[in-house]
């Protein structure tokens, strides 16, 4: 009798259809019962858990204001964590720029002693205690992967994006005016699986300006005339229920929008171009206008810098966002809500260490989110790794451990999680929708 | 030479590519498992949604027929940006068949014919880009908005060319016949005559009329005083300019002389400051500027006199004193005031500005080539002749300045955008598998043979050799051997040998996954969302693209009048995604005022107030692309800064249409009646037999009323009625 042996080529198609169909038809049928019945795969695995999820009340919930980078900046470069590294570095491995500016200065985190370059150590005290370095990997390379990242590579459930779950959830405990993020500069992102529009402070302040005398009453009586419209349409003209689904966000959007340009003051003149500064003077109009819950700039760290000679521009970008970090906090308190707003960083992927005066490549294999804010516990978590690779961590204590509880390769996920419960959503939301990774409760005051 | 499918690609679109994606987490917690595709339907796939918590809703949803007039208006408003008539409304009711009919005859409108030319700027990824994106090929300050026009314009000028030609639809990989105009035509034998190494040598090397290659050139901006004071200044004949034997060869005349700031001096020589320790400074003019590399040439031509060279006369600088303080020293020094850019009006005309179709190839024999400053003859020439391949729509500068690479890239980049315009697939890693180790960060070859780099960089970097072997990092030609006669492969679907560019056109010419990818490309224009690839109704549509020699109208034709975008039938596509309503985005609503008002521009690009520009620009969203997504870029939501932002637009438009005080107006308020009657018919798509059109009507008419009675004057009144009708939801929505 003759054997037949089977070749498997590396291509991905059998092995997708190898994992589709093991998912499909593995232990329980689980899949195809979630075929069948509608119902989320976790419900049927376990239905009073995820019961509990979509009940379970949000008690001490925070604002977000979150920079993306999709040019996978150098953040991970020069902060604490990659100073004072011990003699398994080869000499010459991890560089840091040599620019007066970005000297390494020593800093203390929740009073530990740490080193890092002086834009991080020139903030204030009070905000180091509530800054949290996380030291991760986002497992790509690729500048187009922004969104994967942020949909945590499958990890998150239905390929919800962070700041959208995130945003989602915090809209009803704040009954903020939308429950979408808010894209202000910087990168795209998604809520329910459509593109968010790219706004900016500049646009915003334009939009917002409300009329005034008669203009105002002409618009008054746009609203009604609308209405009766909306009305009208939805009676006699939408047939299908998204017809109608329409009819009624696009009512919903004018009264939004007379709310919100009711409120806008002073506030706007502020606003005078569309970069750093002005993102978070925007986000933070946005949050205390109570509009949105999650609000994503881009505050750049060096960029795309393959070539970025005596690393000028990670000098000089590292400068300006960490004073704009300050000026966001300065804001808020000004505001009266620095205790009520969260800010995090996170970046599509880290720069590699080598290359001196000369710029750095990708690196998948290491990267680090900022964290600041009341719930933060200031602190390092994870680590680096000789190769500049992060290591696995400890997730009770956050430290780098190889061997650690929460390997390197689901410290993106420990990043969405920790985030947010720290942002106030209860762990057994955060761990129905994400499903991988832990909770680092060290990062938590 | 392509060898043989391994799998239909139709399978692999990115519906199933998100199916397999979501796999990864929890497999079929949505009923089919796919993750919702960006700009996917309203219809919120079935199971307890872990987001928001609410209620389960059936899935998929329960197909709704869509009724003629929500069909007729959709498909006609995305063809023309017009409204239906009664009669086209008449004809779809009593026969559905006869909207093909109608969609084949839209598609030769003028009308269609500009929104197509939106769409392909999008479609091939020439748009998004300003002047400093042609940094590394060459232009590090363009100056000239119509040559940065013709940049963005020409591929799809040249694709509504191929169209009109009744090419195949292939050709749009494969032409080297592009839309051009002299101005552009300069730039690209500029981009050819500037070397750009990939180790960053520099040179040049610009064809002489005795045939040599010159590697220097020499430019002068020259003022030349008038005669007498108060006529204008003299002027060089470009005749003159361009001729090698004239004694003004390459002097071009500029209107006013170069101003340089020198310090005043008091008698003993020092610098003079005010009250406020300022520095008191003097304009001294110079006459003459000097450019010695081709960027410095071109800026000039182009009008934009930048940092000369050194050897150009400036006023001398003053002799410092010896007793000058330190913090005074700088006064002596040149200043940027002297130096600095300049705009200038020289050679470029009209006629520079023409577009026509110019044969772009490399240069046979002895054939001569031109030098990109020669707008003389570039202004009579229907072929160019340049020595790196221009073919299709993936060479083109714009498309270089959307995907600029670097030693780290490698054109892995500008490769996977173009398979993502041509077939619509992007490489991901997990293309070649999933695993999750990865490596240490380093590209190619250095990669972790386990990781997902390592397998995307075995079918990419073969792949992208092909550019590589064309193009310098800076897109200039390749001169290298190594890159040259290195060897580049293509590996999705169908492998072939790619020796050079050629074979890239060709072999995504001849891909099973062309079809699909454009009748997809136009399902996203539509729909705002996907269509289903394994839908039969897609495939039928496909295949008859693909039947049609790739005729694009049969394509538009068929997919058009398809229940795929009416929704009259059921579909897959329907069933699985729903229905979609989107907002007008920049594109739909802009060109659906343009046309209803019958304004000679693009309402959009001619908004005068700059805050109002704003509002527009930054509030509607405009159609667009991402880098490595295989779908565009559509946000569908009325957001309330949508709701605000189009209300500002209609104001622009009511002031353009209503009462005006020179010129003729649209409407007048004397004539309301018939104004709120074109209003609700011609704005708001609502035709006379359209049973809502009547109280419609009583709902303007009573806005209007009311606002006399707050004290609006007729005009106010009228234009505030007007808003109400452009800012109504079927003004707004695109399938409503």
């Amino acid at each position: 009798m003759t054997k037949t042996t089977t070749t498997t080529t590396t291509n991905a198609i059998p092995a997708r259809r190898n994992i589709l169909k093991a998912a499909l038809l593995g232990p329980g049928a689980i899949g195809l019962r979630a075929l069948a019945t509608g119902l989320p795969a976790s419900f049927l695995l376990d239905p009073v858990r995820t019961a509990r999820a979509a009940t379970a009340a949000i008690t001490a919930p925070q604002y977000l204001i979150l920079s993306l980078s999709a040019s996978g900046d150098a953040l991970n470069c020069n902060v604490p964590g990659t100073y004072d590294l011990p003699a398994s570095f080869a000499a010459g491995s991890v560089y840091h720029p040599e620019t007066p500016e970005m000297m390494p200065k020593a800093l203390k985190l929740n009073g530990a002693s740490y080193t890092a370059a002086s834009p991080w150590a020139n903030l204030p005290q009070n905000l180091l205690d509530r800054t949290v370095f996380f030291h991760h990997r986002t497992q790509t390379a690729n500048h187009g992967e922004m969104e994967r990242v942020l949909a945590l590579f499958g990890v998150s459930r239905r390929g919800v994006e962070a700041p959208s779950f995130f945003s989602a959830q915090l809209a009803t405990a704040f009954g903020t005016v939308q429950p979408q993020p808010i894209a202000l500069g910087g990168e795209t992102v998604s809520f329910n699986g459509r593109y968010l529009p790219k706004l900016s402070p500049t646009g915003l302040k334009a939009v917002l300006a409300s009329p005034t005398d008669l203009a105002r009453d002409l618009q008054n009586l746009r609203d009604g005339s609308l209405d009766a419209l909306n009305k009208l349409f939805k009676e006699n003209r939408a047939s299908t229920k998204p017809e109608r689904n329409f009819l009624d966000q696009l009512a919903l959007s004018q009264n939004q929008f007379r709310k919100v340009a009711d409120q806008v003051s002073t506030d706007l003149a502020a606003i005078t171009a569309d970069n750093g500064p002005n993102q978070v003077l925007a986000a933070a109009l946005l949050v205390k206008l109570n509009v949105t819950p999650v609000v994503t700039i881009h505050l750049p760290f060096s960029g795309d810098n393959h070539l970025d000679t005596n690393w000028q521009n990670e000098t000089t970008q590292t400068v300006a966002s960490a004073a704009n970090i300050k000026l966001l906090f300065d804001k808020l308190t000004a505001y009266g809500m620095q205790d009520k707003v969260s800010f995090a960083a996170l970046n599509v992927f880290g720069r590699t260490f080598d290359g001196v005066g000369s710029g750095r490549g990708h690196n998948p294999s290491h990267n680090v989110a900022l964290m600041i804010g009341k719930p933060f516990r200031g602190g390092v978590v994870g680590g680096l790794l000789p190769g500049g690779v992060s290591s696995d961590l400890d997730a009770a204590t956050g430290r780098a451990m190889p061997g650690g509880d929460v390997a390197a390769a689901d410290s993106l996920p420990a990043v969405a999680k920790t985030l947010g419960v720290g942002i106030g959503l209860p762990q057994i939301v955060v761990d129905d929708q994400i499903t991988g990774g832990k909770i680092v409760r060290a990062a938590l005051a | 030479m392509i060898k043989s499918a391994r799998r239909s690609f139709g399978l692999f679109g990115g519906a199933a590519l998100a199916l397999l994606l979501s796999c990864t987490g929890q497999v079929g917690e949505q009923g089919g498992g796919a993750a919702p595709a960006k700009g996917a339907g309203s219809g919120t796939p079935g199971g307890k949604d872990p987001v928001t918590g609410k209620d389960p809703t059936p899935n998929p949803p329960a197909y709704e027929p869509v009724t003629p007039r929500i069909y007729l208006t959709k498909v006609k408003s995305l063809l023309v940006g017009l409204a239906p008539t009664d009669d086209e409304l008449a004809a779809v009711t009593k026969n559905p068949n006869a909207l093909r009919a109608m969609v084949d005859a839209w598609f030769v409108t003028p009308q269609a014919q500009a929104k197509f030319f939106a769409f392909f700027k999008n479609a091939f990824q020439q748009t998004q880009i300003g002047a400093a994106d042609l940094t590394d090929q060459g232009l590090t300050r363009l100056n000239s908005a119509p040559l940065m026009v013709a940049v963005t314009e020409s591929f799809a000028r040249t694709t509504m060319k191929l169209i009109t030609d009744g090419q195949p639809f292939t050709n749009v990989l494969t032409t080297r016949t592009y839309m051009m105009t002299p101005a552009l035509m300069a730039l690209y034998l500029y981009i050819d005559q500037s070397l750009r190494s990939d180790d960053e040598k520099r040179s040049a090397s610009i064809p002489m009329p005795d045939g040599t290659l010159a590697t220097t050139i020499k430019a002068y901006a020259t003022y030349l005083p008038p005669a007498t004071p108060g006529a204008p200044a003299g002027v060089i004949p470009l005749s003159e300019s361009l001729d090698p034997k004239s004694p003004n060869f390459l002097r071009f005349a500029i209107a006013q002389p170069f101003h340089c700031p020198m310090p005043m001096l008091d008698a003993t020589g020092h610098a003079i400051v005010d009250a406020n320790n300022k520095l008191m400074a003097m304009d001294v003019p110079y006459n003459e500027r000097v450019f010695e590399t081709p960027e410095g040439v071109f800026s000039l031509l182009f009008g934009l006199a930048t940092n000369p060279s050194a050897s150009t006369m400036l006023p001398p600088l003053p002799v410092m004193p010896d007793d000058v303080q330190p913090m005074q020293k700088q006064y002596y020094q040149r200043n940027n005031g002297c130096i600095g850019d300049v705009g200038v009006t020289l050679a470029i005309t009209a006629d520079d500005s023409i577009w026509r179709p110019v044969k772009v190839r490399a240069p046979m024999g002895n054939e001569r080539m031109v030098p990109f400053y020669d707008l003389a003859t570039l202004r009579q020439a229907d072929t160019l002749l340049v020595r790196a391949p221009r073919l299709g729509f993936f060479t083109t500068p714009a498309f270089f300045a959307n995907w600029q690479t670097n030693k780290s890239n490698q054109s892995r980049d500008v490769m996977n955008q173009a398979l993502i315009v041509a077939i619509g697939r992007s490489i991901n890693p997990i293309d070649s598998g999933p695993t999750t180790i990865l490596d240490t960060g380093k590209d190619g070859e250095h990669s972790d043979p386990n990781g997902p780099c390592y397998s995307c960089h075995q079918i990419l970097d073969p792949m992208r050799q092909v550019f590589a072997k064309s193009y310098t990092y800076a897109y200039r030609r390749q001169e290298n051997a190594a890159q040259r006669f290195s060897t580049a492969t293509f590996k999705m679907g169908v492998t072939a040998n790619l020796e050079s560019l050629d074979d890239l056109a060709t072999t995504l010419a001849n891909h099973p996954a062309f079809a699909a990818a454009w009748t997809q490309k136009l399902c996203y224009y539509a729909n705002s969302g996907p269509c289903g690839e394994t839908d039969p109704e897609f495939q039928r549509v496909a295949a008859a693209f693909k039947d049609s020699n790739f005729d694009f109208h049969t394509l538009v034709s068929e997919l058009f009048s398809s229940p795929l975008i009416t929704g009259a039938k059921v579909t897959k596509t329907w069933s699985d995604q729903g229905e979609v309503i989107s907002i007008a985005r920049q594109d739909h609503l802009c060109a659906s005022l343009t046309n209803k008002l019958r304004l000679p521009t693009n309402v959009c690009g001619s908004i005068a107030n700059r805050t109002q520009a704003q509002i527009v620009s930054n509030n509607i969203p405009a159609d667009g692309y991402l880098r490595g997504a295989e779908g565009p870029l559509l946000s569908t939501d009325a957001t309330m800064f949508f709701r605000g932002a189009a209300e500002t637009m209609c104001q622009i438009a009511a002031d353009l249409v209503i009462d005006l005080t020179k010129g003729k107006s649209l409407y007048t308020s004397a004539q309301k009646d018939p104004a709120i009657t074109d209003f609700v018919g011609n704005i708001m798509n609502l035709g006379t037999n359209d049973p809502t059109s009547g109280p419609a009507t009583k709902i303007l008419q009573d806005h209007y009323t009311a606002a006399i009675a707050k004290g609006a004057t007729p005009t106010a009144a009228l234009k505030s009625t007007f808003v109400v009708a452009c800012t109504s939801p079927t003004s707004l929505a695109i399938g409503l």
